[in-house]
């Protein structure tokens, strides 16, 4: 028989419980109870978080060691359990998703999470790869949940092709994991092959094979082609949600093998960490590059994400206590200023129909407001002081240098200067740029639960920006019960 | 150890034979220009693949992998041709995207894997008691203890991807009584015309099989 | 040996031997290149069925390296069939999805080729 805790797998029953009431209760009472939808949802994704909240301090693993419980899980879950609270909240606002459908799309949202949720914390690699292909697989539902709008539905296609084929490659790294140790539990390979004399270069390749999965959940370089077209093609909720708590998720569970490898990956650690920080260095400066060209807010917070990729990887490089704190650090500040900056460009879209930077013309005469908030967000994504976005890159580059990865935090730094003029054309377009016609248009009214959102994602901005103490002390408290 | 028993020639002979058709179907699925028959020769690839199996000792994965491989996943690949067969234009070019490239990459690839595969110490295999009954118990004991939880998170993926996959393919809404959707008119301007071909109802109707 | 047989000393017997003596490495072999004829089928099929059967072709080969590396170390290993398991399931659901998108795809596009699906640049 098998001990299983359920108290320690409670905030994911209780958002897979919550998921199929959900789909049952639009089912049954179909339109009447349409309004209540969201509601509820985010009730359950509360009490989830709060139940998850409640576990903190635990280190502990059950279900044959295939489920981890540590601090880190789950600070990263209440992450993606906040993420998938706000934009279950932007949903309410956002208009090409009609009426029709509302309990499976929110039903769906809710198993992604708990999919992400397993994600976080798997500690062997069937359960990882069910939790990965669990979240891809819902994820390439919501995209093309738009069927009708053929942008919709060709992101959807991408983002299948793209995951199926990384899903494939990491596969066959597992496999040859479990080959070279005849175990799956990511523990069990780590014994496995430091005990056996295991030629590093077949453990470097397998293991660079597998991180290709987990790369593409987090966009990184190598596996980055899909992000721009699915973050254009997305409903703007899900938009912001893979980038949000899908990339938490997927750096969740890097960190973790990255750290728990990390004695196996000793013997080649020259080129692995070589290999890694090609990977950083690439998506850096891709990510900031290209970002500059783009003229639709959509792809430029995409590429914006590609380069946040890029300096999260810094911190899983530099390993151990300082490169831990900047890498949550740096996830809690992601989520805030990234699901601001959606939030407006959700409310915009919603108001004047467009994503492109003409649409951003004059924002700051039509509606001064959400300009000032854009301001906001898009400072902190460029790392600007009194903003938490200043904090995450300082603890990235401060943690790089003290380790010695100088090359590192040198192209980090350029990388941030660079991407300044990716966000200032956006503040350009706002401010600077004139365009009668546009004025005339009307500029729509901005549903409250929005409001809610952006006000929360402000004040995350900028008490952390002020005060990161509190973040930092939880990080800390990561590192010290990290399970393994 | 120049010895050779009648019975390792014999299954080398049904390891390459079976090797073989896998390897060979497998380029003609990628090469044939007609995707009807690419999907043909995949699941003979997915049968010779169950062959292969069979000569591992797993009865039961060969069983699985007939069932599902060639009985669902390949029935409906099949369907979703048969379904999107208009544009199965046998004059279309069907695999010259970047050729070269593809080829090139591919073959490095492959190079670079051998060399690695062959480094990867396995032991012989080991004498079986040809006791199928017995490893069929241990892979479901298995499956309800260490991978319990994996297990049990398939199943809510499953339910889920049906969930999404109706959502996605089913024709149009329903449309009797319903208020219109003021937001969708922004969208149906995208939009193109809507077919009237028979529907995907086959692909609903597959999915029940898992 | 009881009843073997030599066959054509002249040439190297080892290497005959390594080849027709069938390890788990030959299956190793056989998957790699299963495993490379998929991928370059991504990259140069255009039509997305076509991409979706090359990507079964490398799920394919992965169930062929973990059920000849399970055998390897005896007969009573269970994992590597159970892994096979949870590919095969999670293979289904995604092919499953997948049609269903690109069905939706050919409906409101009647096209899908990957190479003319640029409403969006690559």
């Amino acid at each position: 028989m098998v001990d299983i805790d359920f108290s320690l797998l409670l905030p994911e029953l209780i958002l897979i419980g919550g998921a199929f009431f959900i789909i049952a209760l639009d089912l049954i009472f179909r339109r009447r109870v349409t309004w209540l939808l969201l509601p509820v949802s985010v009730l359950i994704v509360a009490f989830a978080m709060y139940v998850a909240i409640d576990l903190a301090g635990t280190v502990a693993s059950t279900v044959m060691n295939t489920f981890v419980v540590d601090t880190f899980s789950i600070v990263m879950k209440v992450i993606i359990m906040l993420a998938t609270i706000f934009i279950l909240m932007l949903t309410d606002g956002y208009k090409p998703l009609g009426n029709a459908h509302q309990g499976e799309f929110v039903g769906l949202i809710l198993l992604a999470s708990s999919a992400m949720c397993f994600m976080v914390s798997a500690g062997d690699m069937v359960m990882l790869y069910v939790a990965i292909e669990f979240t891809s697989i819902i994820s390439y539902i919501l995209v093309g949940y738009l069927r009708r709008n053929p942008l919709s539905i060709e992101a959807g296609i991408k983002y299948f092709l793209f995951g199926a084929v990384s899903s494939a490659i990491m596969l066959f790294g597992m496999s040859l994991l479990y080959v070279l140790t005849a175990t799956t539990n990511l523990g069990g390979i780590v014994e496995g092959i430091m005990h056996g004399a295991v030629n590093p270069k077949i453990v470097l390749v397998s293991v660079s094979l597998f991180m290709v999965g987990l790369a593409f959940k987090m966009g990184a370089v190598p596996m980055h082609l899909w992000v721009p077209d699915v973050y254009q093609g997305a409903p703007t909720p899900i938009t912001a949600y893979i980038s949000v708590a899908s990339k938490t998720a997927g750096v969740a569970a890097f960190l973790r093998i990255a750290f728990w490898f990390a004695p196996m990956l000793d013997v080649a650690s020259g080129e692995w960490v070589n290999i890694l920080s090609f990977v950083s260095m690439a998506s850096m400066v891709l990510g900031t590059v290209i970002g500059i060209l783009q003229n639709n807010l959509k792809r430029l917070l995409a590429y914006s994400a590609i380069s946040h990729i890029g300096f999260i990887i810094i911190g899983v490089i530099v390993g151990q206590e300082v490169g831990m704190i900047a890498v949550v650090y740096y996830m809690v500040a992601y989520l805030f200023m990234t699901m601001g900056a959606f939030a407006i460009v959700i409310m915009v879209a919603d108001a004047t129909g467009g994503y492109e930077l003409n649409d951003y013309v004059m924002l700051s005469k039509r509606k001064p407001s959400l300009a000032l908030l854009m301001t906001i967000f898009l400072i902190s994504l460029a790392g600007i002081p009194p903003t938490v976005g200043f904090f995450a890159k300082f603890y990235v580059f401060a943690a790089a240098i003290k380790q010695g990865y100088i090359m590192l935090a040198i192209v980090g730094v350029l990388a941030s200067v660079v991407g300044l003029f990716m966000y200032a054309r956006v503040l350009k377009a706002m401010y600077l740029d004139k365009n009668d016609e546009i004025m005339k248009k009307p500029f729509g009214a901005i549903p409250p639960p929005s409001w809610a959102v952006v006000g929360l994602c402000l004040l995350g901005t900028l008490i952390f920006g002020v005060y990161p103490k509190p973040i930092v002390e939880i990080a800390r408290y990561c590192c010290n019960l990290f399970g393994g | 150890m120049t010895g050779l028993e009648t019975e390792e020639i014999l299954s080398a002979i049904v390891f390459y034979l079976l090797s073989g058709v896998v390897v060979g179907s497998s380029i003609l699925v990628i090469t044939l220009r007609n995707i009807f028959r690419s999907a043909l020769f995949l699941l003979l690839a997915f049968f010779a693949t169950a062959g292969l199996f069979i000569t591992l000792d797993a009865e039961f994965i060969a069983a699985v992998q007939v069932l599902i491989y060639v009985g669902a996943i390949g029935v409906l690949i099949l369907f979703a041709i048969m379904l999107t067969r208009r544009i199965q234009d046998p004059v279309a070019k069907s695999t010259t995207r970047s050729f070269i490239l593809g080829a090139f990459v591919s073959a490095a690839f492959l190079f670079f894997l051998i060399l690695i595969l062959g480094k990867i110490y396995l032991p012989p295999f080991p004498e079986t008691g040809a006791d199928t009954e017995g490893i069929t118990k241990g892979i479901g004991r298995m499956l309800l203890t260490y991978y319990l939880l994996p297990f049990e998170v398939v199943s809510v993926l499953l339910v889920g991807a049906l969930i999404g996959a109706v959502v996605i393919a089913r024709k149009e809404e329903a449309r009797g009584g319903e208020p219109p959707e003021v937001a969708l008119e922004r969208e149906r301007k995208d939009r193109e015309i809507t077919d009237s071909k028979p529907d995907g109802n086959g692909l609903e109707q597959n999915d029940r099989k898992h | 040996m009881i009843g073997s047989i030599n066959i054509l000393d002249i040439l190297k017997p080892e290497l005959i031997c390594a080849i027709v003596r069938v390890t788990p490495t030959h299956y190793l072999y056989v998957a790699g290149i299963v495993f490379c004829i998929g991928l370059m089928g991504v990259m140069i099929r255009r039509n997305a069925i076509a991409i979706l059967m090359s990507i079964e072709l490398m799920l394919n080969a992965v169930n062929i390296v973990l059920i000849a590396g399970g055998r390897a170390y005896g007969p009573k290993t269970y994992d590597a069939s159970s892994f096979v398991i949870f590919i095969i399931a999670v293979a289904a659901a995604e092919a499953i999805v997948g049609l269903a998108l690109i069905l939706a795809a050919y409906r409101h596009m009647k096209d899908i080729n990957i190479d003319d699906m640029s409403i969006m640049k690559w």
